[in-house]
């Protein structure tokens, strides 16, 4: 079994199943600007943490010292591993004297001179193009052989846009593409691990991001999901926080399951989940994302109802998080709530307006699949999830639910529906879904009071008469 | 004139610096690595040596330590992006410019060496 070096990247270990392989030889491409050389560094000073030795050479005529004072600024550097285990040199002046064989003779050389176990090349698009294809191809061939040969891991960096067909993508052992997309005015980078000899990518494009701390990948949740932690049926229902709600659930929603709050504005929806949440406790630690109200707005909404979310927050068991609602990485999101619903043996999760989550989404086709991933991770960690998701006004006998696929995704699905009757403003619950149960197909109508929520109409208003 | 001998291996910072040195009035020769600055030092033996630390073949300190077993004592400045207190104790060069450096540091150096020597 070859070693595997990781990459410094949490996500980006996962893409490749644990990272670089020990004496392979690797080809990061993309524009400039896209994080290369952020990745590389990154790659060199976690190396090092590791107990490795790493070398930077660039062929760019640009200084390295200006790169390294850069870098200096990012959270991964260690200014104690230089110049005992991280080095740069230039080879620049070598390839412009001497060619590619110069070239090569002073990676053999430097390679052994430092001991390194892990090498950067950047500017490998400077070294083709002092040279033939054919020359070049040997280049690759032969660094390939020194870095096995040394038992080290080689990166050649290159913004060369060069097609899968290239001699160089043919011959290296594994091949990364980073990329700046646009779509409309939003730009975002993406990553993609086009080729790992003996690994079992994750391919596909996946989102990064470049933060003070270097780059952070996020694998696509859905490309993530594995059947060995595929959460089994649980036997055991899960309160809503509501003794009519959960009668009409035949005791309550099935443990682990996924529930969808379907609704218009002002339907309730956010009150039920509140309702949920209120039963977070010791044993059944909740956690809340909204993405339109502070946490503070929403205790305050709370207890305006009657629903105390301030003692189990103040104790503890209730963390209520809030996401303003602008270009988040979704695979971001969703792995925040996993790992915190994990670290916190979180069982109760509310996620307030999956509108937000489809509108982070450059392609909202994922949004399905995306919640699914999360439902089913959730699941595995025996937490119940109750999403929120926003329609338009409906007639009562008008229901019709999402035509998406996202109602499919889930384990139940729970109708908030608006009317305007008998000249007032009424609210009915209906269960259109429920896993593996029977339930109350009857739509209730109910109100909000200093209770939180009450079957049957505002005592204010009296009933509809026709409503059925 | 006083002369400078200059080892750096990135051509944009050795192509600026003996620019500035010669254009104020310096005789300036470069080097691109550790190995070249050596033996360029010992057969030329300039009044002034700047030299980068992370090189090619050989490092700024390995070249220093060399030049200085081989006899050379005139006085070497050196110039790199590692911070001054996490060099190896090397008290064999006789000032420490922190790069990337600006063209005025480098000629402030180079003339407080160039005074003391009495050029």
């Amino acid at each position: 079994m070859i070693e595997k070096f990781s990459t410094g990247v949490e996500g980006l270990d996962q893409l490749t199943d644990g990272g670089f392989l020990r004496g392979s030889a690797y080809i990061v491409q993309g524009p400039p600007g896209a994080g290369k050389t952020i990745l590389a560094n990154q790659f060199c000073y976690a190396h090092v943490a590791g107990g490795g030795r790493a070398l930077y050479m660039t062929l760019l005529a640009e200084s390295s010292s200006r790169m390294l004072a850069y870098v200096s600024q990012m959270g991964f550097f260690e200014g104690s591993a230089l110049p005992d285990a991280m080095q740069y040199v230039s080879g620049y002046g070598v390839l412009e004297r001497e060619g590619l064989p110069g070239l090569l003779k002073l990676v053999q050389h430097e390679l052994k001179r430092h001991r390194a176990t892990a090498m950067v090349l950047d500017g490998t698009f400077v070294a083709q193009s002092v040279a033939s294809e054919q020359e070049f191809r040997a280049f690759i061939h032969t660094l390939q052989g020194v870095a096995g040969m040394a038992g080290a891991v080689l990166v050649m960096l290159t913004h060369q846009n060069r097609d899968a067909s290239c001699p160089e993508h043919t011959m290296v052992d594994g091949w990364i593409e980073l990329s700046d997309e646009t779509t409309g005015f939003r730009a975002y980078r993406t990553i993609q691990v086009r080729k790992h000899r003996g690994a079992a990518i994750l391919p596909g494009k996946h989102r990064f991001r470049i933060t003070g701390n270097g780059i952070a990948v996020f694998p696509r949740a859905e490309s993530t999901m594995d059947a060995a932690v595929l959460p089994s049926a649980q036997a055991h229902r899960s309160s809503i926080g509501h003794r009519d709600i959960d009668g009409l659930l035949q005791g309550g929603l099935p443990g682990g399951s996924a529930t969808l709050l379907v609704g218009p504005t002002g339907s309730g929806k956010t009150t039920l989940g509140m309702h949920f949440l209120s039963l977070s406790s010791a044993q059944e630690p909740g956690l809340m994302l909204g993405f339109y109200e502070t946490p503070a707005h929403i205790r305050m909404k709370a207890r305006s109802v009657g629903l105390d979310l301030d003692t189990p927050t103040e104790a503890g068991t209730l963390d209520i998080q809030w996401l303003p609602p602008a270009e988040n990485i979704v695979d971001e999101i969703i792995r925040d709530v996993v790992s915190h619903a994990k670290a916190r043996k979180v069982k109760r999760v509310f996620i307030d307006g999956l509108v937000a989550i489809r509108d982070s989404l450059v392609i909202t086709r994922r949004m399905p699949y995306v919640i699914n991933a999360l439902s089913m991770q959730l699941a595995a960690l025996g937490a119940t999830v109750l999403y929120t998701s926003e329609i338009p006004e409906l007639q009562l006998d008008e229901i019709q639910l999402p035509s998406d696929e996202l109602s499919a995704m889930v384990d139940n699905v729970l109708l908030l529906s608006t009317g305007r009757r008998a000249h007032a403003f009424r609210r009915y619950l209906s269960v259109i879904k429920l896993r593996d149960s029977n339930f109350d197909p009857c739509t209730q109508e109910f109100h909000i009071n200093g209770n939180g929520i009450a079957f049957g109409p505002d005592p204010r208003v009296g009933p509809a008469g026709d409503a059925s | 004139m006083l002369r400078v001998l200059l080892v750096e291996d990135e051509p944009d910072v050795a192509l600026v610096a003996a620019t500035v040195l010669e254009d104020a009035g310096y005789h300036v020769t470069v080097a691109s690595d550790g190995h070249e600055g050596l033996e360029i030092a010992l057969q030329e033996q300039p009044e002034l040596v700047v030299t980068d630390f992370m090189m090619p073949r050989l490092d700024g300190l390995e070249m220093i330590e060399r030049l200085r077993l081989a006899g050379f004592e005139r006085p070497i400045i050196l110039a790199t992006a590692i911070p001054e207190d996490h060099l190896p104790h090397h008290p064999a060069y006789d000032a420490y410019l922190a790069k990337p450096y600006g063209t005025r540091e480098l000629l402030a150096l180079v003339e407080a060496f160039r005074t003391q020597l009495g050029f």
